[in-house]
């Protein structure tokens, strides 16, 4: 307890010594914390941006629909999964699909098209659909027409208005034909894309595949992509029986799975590289702090003091201000952080440029986990107390009558 | 020591900066690389109509002596005609879509490393006809295995429905599941001879030595040949280059907030050592010094740290780049889930020297402006107290 108070004092006989040194840590906890929040924040959006418009980040569909995607393959339309899914709070939004092949003509040309039945008020909600319209409107529940992507109106020569027929394959092998006006046309950033979808409201689409109430798939989007293990399982289990098939989006999109984990990586020897800045600012702040007090060393051990002890006190007092540095930090981070998510940083430039054109928000929108702010805060005081160890190295090296003299 | 200390930092923050951007630019270049080197090319030629239809007659006029005039390029690495079709692909058990390119294997060996992803067999013999290689994921989905025949259907040019039976010479796994699921390669002739084509091809993929040159390549091209298709890899596949766009501009943020941790580091450290020597100023003041040339003092002090602290931060930055370009960074060693993907991941940095100078600039401001603060309480000791310190 002595030793204790011997620290607490000597911190406080010297107020700016230990502010200065107090705030070089906060300070690197400060970085350490925006520049991870900032990363991950990044990524989230990315992906966010990705599954909204393609398979969701959970997706509900009938067992091997995934590598077999026909319209025989569908489930019957469940309150109860519904029900499930209404009830779960990490559930943002959810809206089922009926999707198949089909042939869109005009009459004078054709192309095979993926008809999408879409139940737009859900639809807009995961996907953000009615803001991709370039022209018409967008569909309600109980319109008649169809939507066409930009790319696949040029291309059959149709406008607003005009009627498409689509001829298919319905479920259980039911010949699919129907006529549409075209009432809204919908761009979509990847060309492939948008050059071959359309979407029907949903009862049109059950129509036109003879399927009656069934679905292809659910997409589902949620709040914290890190807790779907624990959703999927739990959707799951609340539907056993039902034939049901959950997936992830990474079981589904491998391919952005694996450039995330690359760019993940990538963070790690950023992340590394910023610590090794940080590592050196603080280990400065502690050379200096242990030269100004040789004088004081010196006399303390000339008097008798056991190094041992003294360099213990020390490294008592580094490791307290540490704690109180990593402690501020976090805390003062902490409302920066949650600004900048409130207000997202509008980035301009190249970025805004090829943002927009996917239609994502060209922002940056800090993520704020609780996780990474201990994480960051908790390997800067990694950092400062190791550091600190040089102290008790430096104190055993004093010779007390130079010491006393500097 | 503490004059080693400063230096040391503003080494080790220009190391930072430098390192940075080297492993920024060899990461995007290997992404673009992979993509590129895989299926896109850098430059595409096809006829206009082709795209949205692939349509068997949608062909390229002269591809042939296109094909010839481009190798002929000083710009140009590598150059393939293909002679693309859509096609129902079937085995004993089901059917798919699939998309044909028939190819020239010399040639498309060259510009495609598809030919060294092969997880079975061989790409393609001298000599066998009918070969046909697939992709892993579609093996599977058929249920066949390598020496297995399956059967590819598609409209020929006069508009018959032609069938062929194809012997799986090899099996390819790339980075990407969906092409392995939806993409086939025939030998060129063997091809062109079911669709009845000739020697017309629906694509030429052109292999830049300097994938940068794709621009103005493209550009050339287009007032070479007008009434062609011709599109960048980045017009071919614009996610690619969003996503190398965000990081590009990301890229500098990042070495702001590594900066400004520098500039604390440094702001921190001249702090403790004008405090450390408060005798020595208290001193010089009261012999006379007056508070413009301490200041001045002080900030050239950390100018002249700052000089010193390059030359070792350059030559850290070199020796380690030089160091990893050869051997490169494992990516994969930092993420379990990385590697289990199979695919190597490794990063080789690339130096730019064009960013020598501004980083360096970047940092020397760096560490002269966290001087400043630390001059400035400097100049706030009292003489008389100053001098009694111990």
């Amino acid at each position: 307890m002595m030793y204790l108070k011997l620290a607490w004092r000597n911190m406080w006989r010297s107020r700016r010594r230990t502010l200065i040194t107090v705030s070089s840590i906060l300070f690197a906890v400060i970085f350490a914390i925006l520049m991870r929040v900032m990363i991950i924040g990044i990524f989230d959006n990315m992906i966010s941006n990705t599954v909204s418009m393609s398979c969701g980040y959970l997706q509900v569909h009938h067992i091997g629909y995934w590598e077999n995607k026909s319209v025989d393959s569908t489930f019957e339309e469940n309150p109860k999964l519904a029900a499930v899914l209404n009830q779960e709070k990490e559930i943002t939004a959810w809206t089922p699909h009926l999707e198949a092949f089909a042939l869109a003509s005009s009459g004078l040309q054709t192309k095979g098209i993926l008809v999408t039945g879409i139940e737009p008020e859900r639809e807009n909600m995961v996907s953000n659909l009615s803001q991709k319209m370039i022209a018409g409107k967008y569909l309600s529940d109980s319109d008649n027409g169809i939507m066409l992507a930009e790319g696949l109106a040029a291309y059959l020569k149709l406008k607003l208005n005009d009627t498409v027929v689509l001829l298919g394959q319905g479920y259980h092998g039911e010949m699919a034909a129907g006529k549409y006006a075209i009432k809204g046309i919908v761009r979509l950033p990847v060309p492939e894309m948008n050059k071959s979808m359309a979407w029907l409201p949903m009862a049109k689409c059950r129509d036109f595949l003879s399927t009656g109430a069934r679905y292809t798939s659910v997409s589902i989007m949620v709040d914290d992509r890190n807790k779907l293990a624990g959703l999927k399982k739990r959707i799951v289990s609340q539907t056993a029986g039902d034939n049901y098939e959950v997936m992830t989006w990474q079981e589904m999109i491998p391919e952005l799975d694996q450039l995330f984990q690359a760019k993940m990586a990538q963070n790690v020897i950023m992340s590394g590289v910023l610590y090794l800045v940080i590592a050196f600012g603080i280990f400065g702040t502690i050379l200096m702090m242990l030269n100004e007090r040789m004088h004081e060393f010196g006399i303390l051990i000339a008097i008798g003091m056991k190094k041992r002890i003294l360099s213990g006190i020390v490294v008592l007092e580094m490791v307290l201000m540490s704690v109180a540095g990593t402690i501020l930090g976090i805390a003062v981070a902490f409302p920066i952080v949650y600004y900048f998510w409130v207000h997202p940083i509008h980035m301009g430039g190249a970025w805004a440029k090829e943002s927009e054109q996917f239609n994502f928000a060209p922002i940056i929108q800090p993520s704020i986990a609780v996780s990474h702010f201990l994480i960051q805060g908790y390997v800067v005081l990694l950092i400062a107390v190791t550091l600190s160890l040089y102290a008790i190295f430096k104190i055993h090296r004093i010779k007390a009558i130079e010491a006393i003299n500097s | 020591m503490r004059s080693i200390v400063v230096i040391a930092a503003v080494a080790i923050g220009l190391f930072a900066g430098m390192f940075m951007m080297a492993f920024f630019m060899g990461f995007v270049n290997q992404e673009i690389d992979a993509a590129v080197e895989t299926t896109l090319s850098h430059v595409q030629i096809h006829n206009p109509a082709f795209p949205d239809d692939k349509g068997v007659s949608f062909t390229i006029d002269n591809g042939l002596a296109i094909v010839d005039q481009l190798r002929k390029d000083i710009n140009v690495k590598a150059v393939s005609g293909r002679v693309i079709t859509s096609a129902m692909i079937s085995s004993s058990s089901t059917a798919a879509g699939v998309e044909v390119h028939g190819i020239v294997p010399a040639d498309e060996k060259n510009i495609s490393d598809i030919s060294q992803d092969m997880s079975e067999g061989v790409y393609f013999t001298e000599g066998k006809k009918n070969e046909i290689v697939i992709g892993k994921k579609l093996a599977e989905k058929l249920g066949v295995r390598l020496h297995s025949k399956i059967v590819l259907t598609f409209q020929s040019k006069s508009g018959d429905l032609t069938a062929g039976s194809f012997r799986i010479a090899g099996i390819f796994r790339s980075r990407n599941s969906g092409f392995d699921e939806s993409t086939v390669f025939t030998r060129f002739d063997d091809l062109a001879l079911l669709l009845g084509t000739g020697t017309s091809m629906h694509e030429i993929a052109v292999l830049l030595k300097d994938g940068k040159m794709a621009g103005p390549v493209a550009n050339e091209l287009k007032h070479l040949y007008p009434t062609l298709l011709i599109q960048t890899w980045q017009e071919l596949s614009p996610e690619i280059a969003l996503i190398t766009g965000i990081f590009d501009q990301l890229m500098y943020i990042i070495i702001g907030i590594i900066l400004l941790a520098l500039m604390f580091g440094i702001i921190n450290t001249m702090l403790m050592a004008v405090l450390e020597r408060q005798r020595e100023f208290g001193m010089l003041m009261a012999i006379g010094m007056n508070k413009r040339r301490v200041f001045f003092m002080v900030l050239m002090e950390s100018v002249m740290l700052t000089c010193a602290g390059i030359p070792p931060g350059i030559l850290l930055t070199i020796g380690t780049v030089e160091y990893l370009a050869k051997h490169g960074i494992d990516l994969s060693s930092f993420s379990k889930a990385l590697s289990q993907f199979g695919f190597s991941n490794i990063v080789y940095p690339q130096l730019q020297t064009n960013m020598f100078l501004p980083i360096t600039v970047m940092t020397g401001i760096t560490a002269i402006l966290s001087a400043i603060y630390p001059a400035i309480k400097a100049l706030q000791f009292k003489p008389a107290e100053a001098i009694r310190k111990i």
